[in-house]
């Protein structure tokens, strides 16, 4: 017997992380934010240890890839949009974006944080400017309404 | 004198009187302090919750309630005021040996109809119609104050709106907690009460004062922990000061408010929500409204 591990890179890694930043109750909201900013800029992939051991020869490792397939692995609230926006710019929010290399999950992201997009969009670039353009006007119109 | 700690938000169903009323409970059953609830809005729940249906009638009845006692001792100086306080309201048992308990002003249905008269008598004697209102603002915070006197901590449960009282509990509140529910529209209602709070216009203003400055502190309530949730409250957090604690969703925060004649425990009353009311009466009571009537 012997432990399972996943490979996680790309949107999977920064979720994983993100995860177990906000599991630690002592640390603040910025703090975790600061802290996952930093880790996802410099570990590009994690090895992470699974609960259910296999047998070493039993299973191939899981493949691995720049961003999940299936719907169920993603988080559509990571990375969140406006307050890498506010926090740390445009160019770095399009970055984390980059990180997630499906169109259909760019757009589920766009959808679960209420940041509209043009639906004809196809290409991934595209699909991440207007996403960041709608959190852009997103964090003006609160502006706005509160001046 | 008083801890005076304001719940509030302009934003109605967010929880405001049931975060009262849970804060009122814990400070007398687990700090042992003397805690007067004043009821502000005219929805009257936290009265409902406190003392039932039929106390709030009676008081009502009686001519002891907020509006009552704002009318008439609005042009006096000051008198014992005691006479409008409902003392052993709540359900919850406290030791013997201590001194908590908790009291209530009773809300009333007529508040905002008897600060529209307070304000008309007032402006009737040709003043500026501004001054009137900042002169009606500032009695009713006088009023308001001297139940300083008898208690160690003061809870205003503000109405949604902006009345005078609720300005005047504003004014006087040393810390105010603002409980909202993580939505679209909250942020926006966070932005607004907060300057009106701290006093800004715009903001910038408000962005130029640091959080550990700031009175106000917004609590996150009605959670149900979904992801959707935990964007927006750290959207909300870059703008605003945020408590760590969380109150969730839960039967047993629901039912605690069918208010009966039974005295209980804490842990009768609140069931599996009282580890999380202990964190936010920790966190609240402890060294946060502490440490802003030591600075």
């Amino acid at each position: 017997m012997a432990k399972s591990v996943n490979s996680l890179s790309g949107a999977a890694k920064d979720a994983y992380l993100r995860q177990v930043l906000a599991s630690e109750s002592d640390l603040g909201t910025a703090e975790t934010e600061r802290l996952a900013e930093r880790l996802q800029a410099e570990i590009s992939r994690v090895w992470v240890r699974t609960s259910a051991p296999v047998m070493a020869d039993a299973q191939p490792e899981p493949a691995e890839t720049d961003a999940p397939t299936t719907a169920a692995d993603f988080d559509p609230y990571t990375p969140n949009v406006i307050v890498v926006v506010r926090t740390a710019g445009r160019e770095t929010a399009l970055a984390a974006l980059g990180q997630i290399a499906a169109a259909e999950n760019l757009r589920v992201l766009a959808k679960h944080q209420q940041l509209g997009i043009d639906h004809d969009l196809a290409a991934p670039d595209e699909i991440r400017s207007a996403i960041i353009a709608a959190a852009e006007r997103r964090i003006a119109n609160r502006r706005a309404a509160a001046s | 004198m008083a801890e005076f700690l304001a719940i509030a938000n302009r934003k109605g169903g967010v929880g405001k009187s049931t975060i009262a009323v849970m804060l009122a409970h814990a400070a007398a059953a687990w700090s042992g302090r003397r805690v007067l609830v004043m009821d502000l809005d005219t929805q009257c729940n936290a009265s409902l919750m406190l003392v039932g249906g039929e106390g709030w009638s009676k008081a009502r009845r009686a001519g002891k309630t907020i509006s009552d006692y704002f009318y008439d001792r609005f042009d006096k100086v000051a008198e014992d005021e005691s006479e409008y306080v409902l003392k052993q309201a709540g359900d919850v048992t406290h030791p013997r040996t201590s001194k908590g308990h908790v009291a209530l002003l009773p809300g009333s249905l007529l508040l905002e109809d008897v600060q529209g008269t307070l304000f008309l008598k007032q402006a009737k004697a040709g003043k500026d119609p501004d001054a009137v209102a900042l002169d009606t603002r500032t009695r009713m915070k006088r009023l308001m104050k001297h139940f300083g006197m008898d208690f160690d901590l003061v809870i205003l449960d503000c109405p949604p709106g902006l009345s005078f009282a609720a300005l005047a509990a504003l004014d006087l509140a040393d810390k105010v907690v603002v409980p909202f529910r993580p939505d679209y529209v909250s942020e926006f209602a966070l932005d607004r009460v907060a300057l009106l709070i701290e006093r800004v216009d715009t903001a910038d203003d408000l962005a130029d004062i640091p959080f550990a400055k700031r009175r106000y502190v917004c609590l996150p309530n009605y959670l149900r922990n979904t992801g959707r949730e935990n964007m927006l409250i750290d959207q909300m957090a870059l703008d605003h000061p945020m408590l760590k604690s969380r109150v969730p969703l839960l039967d047993s925060v629901a039912r605690a408010f069918d208010w009966d004649e039974t005295k209980k425990s804490m842990e009768q009353k609140y069931g599996d929500a009282l580890p999380h009311l202990r964190a936010l009466h920790d966190e609240v009571l402890g060294t946060r409204l502490a440490l802003a009537k030591a600075g």
